[in-house]
């Protein structure tokens, strides 16, 4: 049985959701995709293809209620701005949807790296792969995440030789003002999850609340 | 959970674990650089294996006073050289 506690309280106003009196180990997450995905997803659940341009390694993907704008918004952008075919200037799908579903972190190990440890995590890392190799060379090929390539490849192999099986981080993302601006940073302007297994990914709680147009972006 | 501010409040999660960092030693202390170079492949980070003394072998080091003027100038042939001449620098 699910309780929704409200707690109201002069400048406090907090929202706990629990399962059984248990607070849920479960987080909400926010996924935005081409509208023609969605049935397939609600079926079959996420799924998720190799490709270095993802952020934090390969995953499944979620804007989460972090910094910046409400997660929901920014699934919403990131779909739409994702929909340009910048090769054949054109959209690769009209309608855009942002899939809500829960994510359940129990007895996953989590890197965050928004936290000063997660950070010192990850440099370890870094720093003792590079006192191990007396020299390397990121032969590295432009596949849309240019000039980070090396974190993905870094977090894949964290992952691959650890328990890590989400990662979370605030990140710079490009939406489109931000593409046709050519608007370049290093300060983030939201907070995503990899998730590495569907099976941590509620199917039954898979619910699309959002669908419009691609080109009002 | 509707925020990374609850996540993080939630003693119940596996958060930054301190195993992490012992599954980051016990990898980095029980590789040999060849299965480290292996692993590297896999996930697409080509190294190039090269011998050290190859990379920077030979550097131009000047130094300058204050008065921007240089004072002498060294070829190094080793890392070693290399790094005592680093200190220099930093010391001047």
């Amino acid at each position: 049985m699910n309780y929704h506690y409200r707690l109201n309280m002069p400048n406090f106003n907090l929202i706990i959701k629990c399962k059984g009196g248990i607070m849920s180990e479960e987080i909400t997450g926010y996924h935005g995709t081409n509208s023609n995905n969605v049935e397939s997803i609600k079926q079959n659940n996420f799924t998720y293809e190799h490709d270095t341009s993802h952020w934090l390694g390969d995953g499944i993907y979620f804007f989460i209620d972090g910094i910046g704008e409400e997660p929901i918004n920014l699934a919403a952008k990131w779909a739409i701005a994702a929909a340009w075919n910048d090769d054949n200037q054109e959209y690769n799908y009209e309608r855009c949807s942002v899939l809500k579903s829960d994510i359940n972190l129990e007895g996953i190990t989590i890197l965050n790296l928004t936290e000063d440890k997660g950070l010192d995590l990850f440099n370890k890392y870094r720093r003792r792969l590079l006192d191990t190799l007396s020299y390397y060379d990121l032969k590295e090929e432009y596949s849309g995440n240019h000039g980070f390539e090396y974190d993905f490849k870094l977090l894949e192999h964290i992952k691959n030789n650890s328990s890590v099986g989400v990662i979370i981080s605030h990140l710079y993302v490009k939406f489109t003002k931000e593409r046709k601006g050519l608007v370049r940073s290093r300060i983030p302007n939201c907070t995503i999850m990899s998730v590495d297994s569907q099976e941590n990914i509620d199917e039954h709680s898979i619910e699309e609340i959002y669908k419009g147009r691609v080109d009002n972006g | 959970m509707d925020s990374l501010a609850e996540l993080k409040q939630n003693e119940n999660l596996d958060i930054n674990p301190d195993k992490i960092e012992e599954e980051i030693d016990s990898y980095f202390d029980n590789v040999s650089k060849e299965e480290l170079i292996d692993d590297l492949n896999e996930v697409g980070i080509n190294v190039k294996e090269q011998e050290a003394e190859d990379y920077n072998s030979e550097v131009e080091v000047y130094i300058c006073n204050k008065d921007e003027e240089y004072i002498f100038e060294q070829l190094i042939n080793s890392d070693l050289q290399k790094d005592e001449s680093e200190m220099e620098l930093l010391a001047a």
